[in-house]
């Protein structure tokens, strides 16, 4: 089934730890997405946070338990999160992700390496980073809108036609 | 991409994007069901649990598809900034 047409648009959720409640006056919102990984088994769709400040898109260690795959020990990092040192193991799933108006056929779906993070006790499930997810589409945030956008790729090129490195240097032009 | 901009500002637009507003916000939904895990469907709770394998397990007896887990931040927990 063809993929639906991008843009695909998402509001801002308010933030569960706040139960709605005004921050200094203003809604705490997040950039959240529903989204489903699977693997040798499909997993029930999680809430996802839109996290630009990850490298790595992350997900909790019973995710991995749920759609049946073991993260390599080989390839395992150690990330700070929340003030702490964890163990991040990564595995090779499909991130299934669309707009929530339409039939998951119509999602899109790529493969992408994650990291399971043991002892993680955070809100959302899964946490989308630069890998995985950032590669996957021009994503373009507003506040203002208190939404995000997904489009093409490719978009970012169409819409700022500058090229970032000197003398044309196209080996510097990041491609997923 | 600017027409698809333009639109997005067009009355009809933003009085769709106010409509998916008028859901009970996500921190309504979970309110009293701290730390616990929530399968969230419709803009409605239909399923929680103390563990996300009792709520996964919960589901799938139950035949819930199309459910999306989260889990409720606990009274003490303060709000994350990033990944926590």
């Amino acid at each position: 089934m063809p993929r639906a047409p991008f843009p695909w648009i998402f509001p801002y959720q308010d933030d569960p730890a706040v139960a709605g409640e005004p921050r200094l006056g203003r809604a705490v919102l997040r950039p959240l997405v529903e989204c489903r990984l699977s693997a040798r088994e499909a997993n029930e769709r999680t809430w996802a946070l839109v996290d630009s400040g990850s490298e790595y898109t992350l997900a909790m260690r019973w995710v991995a338990q749920v759609v049946g795959v073991e993260p390599d020990e080989r390839r395992e990092i150690v990330l700070g999160i929340g003030g702490e040192n964890l163990r991040v193991r990564f595995a090779d799933v499909t991130i299934h992700l669309g707009p929530a108006d339409q039939d998951e056929v119509h999602w899109g779906e790529w493969q992408a390496e994650v990291g399971f993070v043991e002892r993680w006790r955070a809100t959302w499930p899964v946490l989308l980073g630069q890998r995985g997810f950032f590669d996957q589409f021009t994503v373009t945030l507003n506040r203002g809108a208190q939404a995000f956008a997904l489009t093409a790729v490719d978009d970012f090129d169409q819409r700022f036609p500058v090229p970032l490195a000197p003398n044309g240097d196209e080996s510097k032009r990041f491609s997923p | 991409m600017r027409a698809w901009f333009r639109g997005a500002r067009s009355k009809k637009t933003r009085h769709r994007m106010n409509e998916e507003r008028e859901r009970v916000p996500l921190g309504e939904l979970l309110r009293g069901l701290d730390g616990k895990w929530i399968a969230i469907k419709d803009h409605q709770v239909v399923a929680a649990a103390e563990t996300p394998y009792a709520l996964v397990s919960s589901l799938r007896e139950k035949g819930i598809g199309g459910a999306a887990i989260i889990r409720a931040p606990a009274v003490e927990e303060p709000e994350m900034v990033g990944f926590g």
